[in-house]
């Protein structure tokens, strides 16, 4: 009886110990990662200068960042702008307790999994709230509410996707959603609709590509981090970085398969398989390299744009979405090939008719002026 | 099942305080390192380099309370909806005509909202 307490423990420790050790690498790597993909994207070089084609350069990053003065202006709420980073990284903490790394590891299997998932996540929009209102900084405030606004309305159409998902699975926990996506039926090919609205509400989420607008340095300076400095500024900068490993985690999850792939028994510890930790793997850094050529190369919205991009098309769309995938799991005789013919329909039509809608309203919006004046 | 209940939420409640402790370790690590050298510029509030002008925490533009409230109706929807996709088979059809009702009256409020330019942000 106590072997087996020691013994939960001790797992308890090691799994802790893997989400610290994830959030770190994870943040360390993909800031090389990004500025080298950005230069080989833009025809340079990037750093490639600390060790072997600069692979520690983010890791000297960190120990000069270690180094440097951190303070708090005279007028900041002293209690509240030290809680905020101490918060900020809860979420990517606490999120990978639910996350099925590989086959025979998940920390916890919670049965309310897809719930958890959004619940955890809102730690980071409370603890930027927090840091932007505690700097008593104008642009510090704008930034914070400018990024709650933005990170409260793409949690809908992420919400209305993770719905479909659970729906499909038939369950809200991560393991049975994986089971669920057996046999390379993956939720990528059979709900591709479904999925494109989760991938844009999820990079808005992480604040990145196109939705970067919480740090638009044109208009607010550094946004809500305006006044951090130091190690409490490397936080928020620590946890922008970890959450594109963390939401492509998740996204792998749910949408490509997890663990899943060829050989997955191939070589097994103690239960724990190690190849589908491979592809697990291979596919996040897929999706992280994805992120990084979305960021580089649309433009950034306006903060109009945004908002109205989340509320007038991604919210309508997510609540069609549902209702129909429901009517057709429902009633249609073959559901499973059905559901994949009507999101493919759906994508299709949204990719072709989205153009077409933006250019019609543009010209609505040109003659209104041209009467105006 | 209780065991496992609790197992599982311990783990949660030990991760939260893990990412909060990970944090306040590195805080007071780099606190070992970092030099000190005060000055007033330097703790004064940044603003383009001027004398900040007027208080930070004033009354805030109201659209963002519009957003917050729909954010909420939307929200709590979600809530109720999770349980329906779970059990929506069994349900069948009256179920899904409830979810309908349910989201029509949703909708109406969002298109209301709409109607209204409560979504321009102007």
């Amino acid at each position: 009886m106590s072997w087996d307490l020691v013994l939960a423990v001790v797992r308890l420790i090691v799994a802790v110990l893997i989400a610290y050790a994830i959030v770190f690498v994870a943040a360390l790597v993909n800031i090389v990662f990004e500025r080298r993909v950005l230069g080989f994207l833009q025809d340079r070089l990037g750093p490639n200068r600390t060790g072997w084609q600069g692979i520690l350069q983010s890791v000297a990053d960190a120990f000069k960042m270690m180094g440097k003065e951190d303070f708090a202006p005279t007028a900041a709420d002293k209690t509240m702008f030290t809680l905020a980073p101490i918060m900020v990284m809860i979420g990517a903490v606490a999120i990978q307790v639910v996350i099925p790394y590989t086959k025979g590891w998940t920390d916890q299997n919670l049965n309310v999994g897809l719930i958890y998932i959004v619940a955890i996540t809102s730690f980071t929009v409370l603890s930027i709230l927090l840091g932007g209102w505690a700097s008593h900084n104008k642009y510090s405030l704008v930034g914070a509410l400018r990024t709650a606004a933005q990170m409260v309305s793409y949690e809908l159409p992420m919400i209305l996707a993770l719905l479909v998902v659970a729906m499909a699975a038939g369950s809200l926990s991560l393991n049975a959603v994986v089971a669920a996506q057996g046999s390379y039926r993956w939720f990528v090919f059979t709900m591709p609709f479904t999925f494109l609205l989760f991938f844009i509400a999820s990079v808005a989420e992480l604040n990145r590509g196109p939705f970067d607008l919480p740090e638009s340095e044109s208009e607010l300076v550094a946004g809500y981090g305006t006044e951090y400095s130091g190690m409490r500024f490397g936080m928020f900068f620590l946890n922008e970085y970890a959450g594109m490993t963390i939401m492509s985690m998740v996204t792998v999850t749910l949408f490509l398969g997890g663990w899943q792939g060829p050989f997955a028994n191939a070589l097994v510890i103690h239960g724990v398989a190690l190849v589908p930790l491979v592809w697990f793997l291979v596919k996040v850094y897929a999706l992280v390299f994805v992120l990084v050529w979305i960021r580089l190369s649309v433009p950034r919205l306006q903060v109009d744009q945004l908002m109205g991009f989340a509320w007038k098309v991604l919210i309508p769309l997510g609540l069609v979405n549902i209702l129909a995938t429901a009517a057709v799991l429902l009633w249609a005789p073959h559901w499973k090939l059905a559901m994949a013919v009507y999101s493919w329909l759906a994508l299709i039509a949204f990719v072709g008719l989205f153009d077409t809608l933006l250019r019609w309203r543009l010209k609505r919006q040109r003659r209104r002026v041209a009467v105006l004046t | 099942m209780t065991t496992a209940f609790l197992t599982n939420w311990i783990y949660v409640a030990v991760f939260i305080v893990a990412g909060a402790a990970m944090v306040v370790g590195i805080l007071l690590m780099s606190r070992l390192v970092y030099p000190i050298h005060p000055s007033p510029e330097k703790y004064s509030t940044y603003e383009c380099g001027i004398e900040p002008v007027g208080d930070s925490w004033h009354p805030f533009a109201v659209r963002y309370h519009i957003f917050a409230l729909l954010f909420l109706v939307f929200d709590v929807e979600a809530i109720f909806l999770f349980p329906w996709a779970i059990t929506f088979r069994r349900l069948g059809t009256s179920g899904f005509v409830e979810v309908l009702v349910f989201i029509a009256v949703l909708a109406v409020g969002l298109a209301y909202a709409w109607l209204k330019g409560a979504l321009e942000w102007v």
